[in-house]
């Protein structure tokens, strides 16, 4: 580490005095030891180019000012240890540049002016804590002070990104939350984050995911806030209702109009020769809509050996109605489905949808006394365990582009496996395209159809852009969202969920070893 | 073409707060009351570039306090770690005035900890030097959390904040302030700021030395604001190291570490043994300092430049719990404090010594007031832990409400141009291109070694004196060669280093002299020659004040606020 090393970096600049455009400057700089993405920017504005700007202060990761966007991602510049290969500098996301890597915060600024001017006077209370201190009512205060306001989470909001000049933004509903956690406080009704449309995020949590202080920022602050009974009584939108209504009338997010893949298939499919057996959750969009991909999954599973079982009783998961706070709908859904699992009496269940898979994973554990336990894999997860081989290579290689569903990747941390399911498979050559992980909109589409649309079409930009054959996913959601988006964009490229690739390409005609 | 037009921009407003730290914020909160207009400047972002931000406990005798503590007792402590050089008067008011600050901040929003009972709780525990414990927290970020509450409320009376201003010159006229100039950073231009009161809070001056645990913004060109405006300054010898920051990977440099192991000079050897068998690594602040300063200065130093820490008695479940910052940063870097050495040296910490105040906050000039670091008197000649926090609110509070009543009153005066004129003066100097030019940057970094070798830890006479001579050789041949690489406006990064490094050639020079005043040693001053405390001649202050070539006028003068 302390040999001399040349290392490229490229910087973002921008001279309003001078530029009318921003350009990139490309530095060769020679380093020794290890180095911090500050260290690099101080030696560059030192020896290199007098002319750079940037921001630093504390160097310790708790004034927050230093914020810039390291190859592609937001990052604490003073945190941040520098990339292998090219290192890309460029100012934070979402902000307007003032210069260089320096950029323009006034805007969270003034929607925090908003915020803090509906604060009612502490003064009244002269600070006293409440009567009855209990200090576990502080948890989330607790959690929610950690913040530093570095604005990493706003840079990488997909929904801030669209620039809408209403929108609250990450950093915001947490200042907001935090607030709102401050038991000593009489706040208004309703927060602002309701004026602040908090009903637009699209509950990707790439917040909670780029924060440098370990804030589950969608959890603790977006969730919180849309737990609040103002929130339930005048900020869903009228989509959200119709979806309450819907799911607790039918079982599902669709008025049926086919028959479900729960009853088009037996309740029992048997393997050949049973090595396990599973409960299949197939959820509303592989139940109804991507029927195909449910098949798939069942088709896979016991041709390795696994017993599926498919109760025609199993309702939507209840999703839509956890992560927008409709908690006394979703207990009772969930209540239903556990009704389901605890019949069945099959404590293993598989799903293949990234929504559903975060719901049971994250939303059932725990909820009623006296529950069975009972684990939830999906399907990817799943089928590492049955160490599945493939090959030999048949047909030509195919570039295939694998997009993150928000709920895999930060819902359940899921992302390596998939890669590493697809590079196995001897027909597929991988290709990254730029941010798989970013969000495509899908949970957005069951309030804001047209915010939404606006996330699937940029995904569906950076697909197209990355010339492949084809797209695969691990939601039916996401392959909804995003083979409509390419459609429109007049591109073919297809969108199978990893179930039905795997099955195009080894279950037509021949099985799985 | 008058240089008024020169200037870009021409601000008004009632009261200007120079510094949006906590003492800055609360004195802005405290003065935007009945209609008194405030206007906060910053370098850079307020509450964001600031030393408050990493301070993390306040301590104060009030209802969560023993029984048996009080204000007095506070007041003993805290004259005691001073050596009983501090200034009476503002300790008075300092400890009388504690309690009911922490209440006020609670009123603003911040949350101190508290029992199950809902009594506030002593979490910060007994630091050295306190006789009771007597210190609130929140968590390890307590100067945050305060820090946010103000900015909450002032942005809720709709406080005039503004960012990237630094403020270059305070314009006097006839013993009162009316005003100052400043470089407006982010658009590259000299501004003026009319105002009937000012408040300087511009926080201290870690940077003077090549390790600290200060932000970068800690450059301590309040104190030469002050200075130059005719304020008088006291004990600015008075500086305080902590005396085991981290030296190594650089991105880690300058952070403190929390607890108390074996200390091993380049051969291994635990040189606390010979300097103090009994208490070995456990004695005060500037004892450690100091030994580790002298083994460093000895050439027993390890590669980097510190001496070895090495874990003893250490309880790495308690030390995660208490400061799991440290601990954390400590672990991405690769080293586990528990088995691994690391090296540490004194870090520049903390100024006791400032611009002298009266109780009022008051500067002996009509119009400026000045709170929190920059300020001089309440420490003495050693600050007591966890006073730091506490003062700057306890006399950010009072700037601001003095400071607003004498905005009410003040008259107007005679116009500023010739101030004007002179006030630019040194903007303009550094903007006229010029060959051979020193960026501030490399005069920082010149500053800095001096200080270390010549001005540090353990100081000796002729070093001093030594010091000195550089330093007005820097004065005559560097200070007129400051330049800036590029003219381009907007964040010109050359000209923030270049006016900071400006003030801290200054600064640095009145601190050797004040330190050649004092011929003893006393708190964070330890000359080699005269190691022992000397109350017949030095219960005293150093005051510095400013002639009329420019150069400071030093005295020794009797303890103020004794009777």
């Amino acid at each position: 580490m302390n040999q001399v090393r040349v290392i490229h970096v490229k910087i973002f600049r921008f001279d309003p005095e001078r530029d009318s455009s921003p350009h990139y400057d490309e530095y060769r700089i020679e380093i020794q030891g290890v180095m911090k993405i500050l260290d690099l920017l101080e030696l560059i504005y030192q020896k290199h180019d007098p002319s750079l700007a940037y921001r630093s202060s504390c160097r310790s990761g708790k004034c927050g000012v230093c914020s810039v966007t390291v190859n592609g991602r937001p990052v604490l510049a003073c945190r941040e240890d520098l990339p292998e290969g090219i290192v890309l500098i460029e100012p934070l996301a979402n902000y307007p540049v003032v210069r260089d890597l320096i950029v323009d915060r006034r805007g969270y600024d003034q929607k925090m002016e908003g915020l803090s001017s509906s604060l009612s006077p502490v003064e009244d209370q002269k600070g006293t804590p409440p009567r009855d201190w209990n200090p576990t009512d502080f948890d989330s205060y607790d959690r929610l002070s950690k913040c530093i306001e570095c604005l990493l989470c706003d840079a990488t909001c997909p929904v801030l990104a669209l620039s809408l000049s209403d929108y609250g933004g990450p950093a915001l509903f947490r200042q907001d939350a935090f607030l709102e956690a401050d038991k000593r406080l009489l706040r208004s009704d309703p927060s602002p984050s309701e004026r602040l449309h908090l009903d637009d995020c699209s509950t990707c949590k790439a917040c909670s995911a780029s924060c440098p202080k370990g804030i589950e920022v969608f959890d603790e602050a977006v969730l919180g806030l849309r737990r609040r009974r103002s929130f339930q009584e005048q900020g869903l939108t009228e989509m959200q209702k119709g979806y309450l209504r819907t799911i607790l009338d039918t079982g599902s997010l669709f008025t049926p109009y086919r028959v479900p893949l729960s009853k088009q298939l037996p309740e029992v499919n048997e393997p050949e020769n049973m090595k396990g057996e599973i409960l299949f959750f197939p959820g509303c969009m592989m139940n109804m809509r991507y029927q195909g991909a449910g098949k798939a999954i069942v088709r896979i599973l016991t041709s390795l050996g696994i017993r599926v079982l498919l109760p025609k009783d199993l309702i939507c998961c209840g999703g839509p109605l956890l992560w927008t706070g409709q908690d006394e709908a979703f207990s009772e859904v969930s209540r239903k489905n556990i009704r389901v699992f605890e019949r069945v009496g099959i404590s293993t269940l598989v799903t293949g949808c990234a929504g559903c898979g975060m719901t049971l994973k994250k939303g059932y554990e725990g909820r009623f006394e006296e529950q069975k336990a009972f684990i939830v894999y999906d399907f990817i997860e799943y089928l590492e365990f049955l160490k599945p081989s493939f090959g030999p290579e048949r047909g030509k290689k195919r570039k295939v582009a694998y997009h993150d569903p928000c709920h895999l990747r930060r819902g359940q941390g899921i992302w390596k496996e998939p890669r590493k399911l697809l590079q196995s498979l001897p027909e597929v050559h991988l290709v990254e395209i730029e941010k798989p992980d970013q969000c495509c909109g899908g949970m957005l589409a069951t309030h804001h159809r047209d915010l939404a649309n606006c996330l699937s079409k940029k995904k569906a930009r950076t697909i197209i852009d990355a010339e492949v054959d084809m797209v695969t996913t691990e939601c039916p959601l996401c392959k909804d969202m995003i083979s409509k988006a390419l459609k429109i964009e007049g591109s073919r490229i297809t969108v199978d969920t990893i179930g039905e690739l795997i099955e195009k390409l080894y279950c037509s005609g021949r099985t799985i070893p | 073409m008058t240089f008024q037009k020169q200037l870009a921009e021409i601000l008004e407003t009632d009261v200007l707060v120079v510094g949006g730290g906590g003492a800055g914020m609360m004195a802005a909160l405290e003065a935007c009351q009945k209609g008194c207009r405030v206007t906060l400047v910053d370098k850079g972002i307020p509450s964001r570039e600031c030393a408050t931000l990493m301070a993390k406990q306040l301590a104060a005798a009030g209802p969560w306090s023993f029984p048996d503590d009080s204000p007095e007792r506070h007041m003993e402590d805290t004259l005691a770690s001073g050596c009983f050089i501090n200034d009476r008067a503002l300790v008075r008011v300092f400890v009388n005035q504690a309690p009911s600050t922490i209440q006020a901040l609670e009123a603003m929003g911040m949350l101190f900890e508290r029992e199950v009972s809902g009594k506030t709780f002593l979490s910060g525990g007994q630091p050295p030097g306190h006789s009771y414990p007597r210190s609130l927290t929140y968590k390890e970020s307590t100067g945050k959390m305060i820090i946010n509450a103000l900015r909450r409320q002032s942005m809720k009376k709709g406080i005039q904040m503004l960012p990237d201003i630094l403020t270059t010159r305070l314009l006097v006229d006839e013993n009162q302030v009316r005003g100052a100039i400043c470089w407006n950073i982010a658009k590259g231009e000299m501004g003026l700021i009319r105002s009937r009161a000012v408040v300087l809070a511009t926080g201290g001056c870690g940077q003077l030395y090549p390790m600290t645990s200060n932000p970068e913004q800690s450059t301590g060109e309040g104190y030469i604001l002050g200075f130059e405006a005719g304020t008088e300054l006291i004990d600015m010898e008075m500086f305080q190291f902590y005396p085991v920051s981290l030296v190594y990977p650089k991105f880690l440099r300058g952070l403190n570490i929390n607890f108390r192991g074996r200390l091993l000079n380049a051969r291994m050897e635990r040189f606390m043994e010979k300097v103090d068998p009994v208490n070995l690594e456990n004695v005060t602040r500037d004892m450690l300092s100091q030994a580790i300063y002298r083994e460093i200065k000895k050439g027993l130093q390890a590669p980097h430049g510190g001496v070895y820490l090495e874990a003893s008695n250490f309880e790495p479940e308690l030390y995660q719990k208490r400061y799991p910052t440290e601990y954390q940063y400590c672990l991405e870097a690769g080293i586990d404090l528990k088995k691994d050495r690391v090296e540490v040296a004194p870090s520049g910490h903390f100024m006791m010594g400032g611009i002298r105040i009266d109780p009022d906050c008051s500067t002996g000039i009509k119009g400026l007031f000045a709170a929190g670091e920059v300020t001089g008197g309440v420490h003495g000649a050693n600050r007591l832990a966890n006073n730091a926090l506490m003062e700057i609110f306890v006399f950010g509070r009072i700037a601001g409400q003095r400071a607003r009543e004498f905005a009410g009153e003040a008259k107007e005066g005679r116009p500023l141009q010739g101030l004007i004129e002179d006030g630019t003066r040194e903007i303009q100097n550094l903007l006229q291109p010029k060959k051979d030019f020193i960026r501030g940057f490399q005069l920082k970094e010149i500053v800095r070694e001096l200080m270390w070798n010549k001005i540090g830890v353990i100081k000796e006479v002729m070093q001093l004196k030594e010091g000195i001579e550089k330093l007005h050789e820097i004065q005559k041949t560097f200070l007129p060669r400051l330049g800036v690489s590029l003219f381009h406006k907007t964040y010109n990064r050359d000209m923030v280093e270049a006016l900071e490094a400006c003030s801290m050639a200054k600064l640095a020079l009145l601190m050797a002299q004040s330190a050649s005043m004092r011929r003893e040693s006393r708190g964070a001053h330890y000359l080699e020659e005269h190691p022992e405390q000397n109350d017949r001649d030095y219960l005293k202050n150093v005051l510095i004040k400013r002639k009329a070539d420019g150069e400071g006028e030093f005295r020794l003068a009797p303890v103020a606020g004794v009777s």
